[in-house]
């Protein structure tokens, strides 16, 4: 009897968190995981192809916010764009478009140092790819500012060109 | 004599485009409402997509005209940035090369971009500074950016990679 209620405790835990998206995300992140990058107005071509402004981190920063979608379907990755994202999002036109994804490991190709770290606020799925070029809001210099911004935008076509899946919600 | 003709339905894609394009002139004024054109001599496809990149910048630069315009504190297209972007252009049809397509960036520059796939892509950035801002990404083995200065002339590394795209 007891067995069974544990289980019947562990089944509904289990199919809980995940209908909210939020397991498994405890611990570091696995180089074979799956990250996604949520795509707004402007961030995609005609022909389905990413920007590379898409993968640009906001000024002063070099963090890009991305989300850890391993073992999630379709519908869950869209629910936490849809749901989550477009409400904390303080863009003009904060609708959610689509996603991109891309795999870890593939990130070690284009640096050695760029990593996705779990930053499970405001989402426990969230995470950051960390160690970006960051362009400084105020730059006295302009030559190296301009030169940060293309090392900063180079690094974001060299991710567009690893995306290995893109979806357009209709 | 002026020879009024009706302009053929036909797209940049089609296969008699440019052979006919080559013989007809779009008047200054025309706003691409009236379909009569004149007949004046040979005329390069280059004209028609320098009117049309013009056409897309005065657009980006009405469009991205004020501060904040992304929402999260982007700064408007520089005056400088358009018409330093329109030199560019001219340039580059004088030279026979290819158009880009333009993007807003949020400093208020403007980006310049050649793109064959994910893979293959090539951008030039321009605020108005006399310093252009370039990077090339030509899959994994080919990876480049930089700066430089700009005056009447294209910088060869620019010239050289927007060739690529031809």
């Amino acid at each position: 009897m007891l067995i069974c209620l544990t289980l019947l405790r562990k089944t509904f835990f289990y199919l809980f968190k995940r209908s909210m998206g939020v397991w498994p995300v405890i611990g570091k992140i696995h180089t074979r995981e799956t990250v996604c990058r949520f795509l707004f107005e402007g961030d995609f071509r005609n022909d389905q192809s990413v920007k590379p402004k898409a993968f640009l981190p906001p000024p002063d920063s070099g963090e890009l916010s991305v989300y850890r979608i391993s073992n999630l379907s379709s519908f869950e990755v869209m629910s936490i764009g849809k749901y989550f994202v477009e409400t904390v999002s303080r863009r003009r036109k904060p609708e959610v478009l689509g996603e991109a994804t891309m795999k870890v490991s593939s990130l070690k190709s284009i640096r050695r140092n760029l990593v996705v770290k779990a930053w499970r606020c405001p989402h426990p799925r969230h995470a950051n790819i960390i160690n970006l070029p960051v362009v400084p809001k105020n730059q006295t210099v302009v030559a190296d500012y301009k030169e940060i911004k293309q090392e900063q935008k180079n690094v974001a076509q060299a991710m567009v060109s690893l995306v290995s899946g893109v979806t357009i919600y209709s | 004599m002026t020879v009024a003709i009706e302009f053929p339905q036909l797209s940049p894609i089609s296969p008699g485009f440019g052979k006919l394009a080559g013989i007809l002139e779009r008047p200054e004024h025309d706003t691409g409402q009236s379909k009569a054109y004149s007949l004046i001599g040979p005329i390069p496809l280059s004209n028609y997509k320098l009117a049309d990149a013009r056409q897309s910048l005065r657009s980006l630069s009405i469009e991205y005209s004020v501060d904040n315009w992304d929402g999260e504190g982007a700064i408007a297209i520089s005056s400088e940035a358009y018409m330093q972007a329109i030199n560019f252009i001219e340039i580059l049809s004088d030279q026979k090369l290819p158009m880009p397509q333009f993007e807003p960036e949020v400093d208020g520059a403007i980006e310049l971009e050649w793109y064959k796939n994910p893979s293959f892509i090539f951008t030039v950035s321009i605020s108005g500074n006399q310093i252009l801002g370039y990077s090339g990404y030509f899959g994994k083995s080919r990876r480049m950016y930089g700066t430089e200065p700009f005056d009447a002339n294209l910088p060869d590394i620019i010239k050289k990679n927007i060739l690529l795209f031809i």
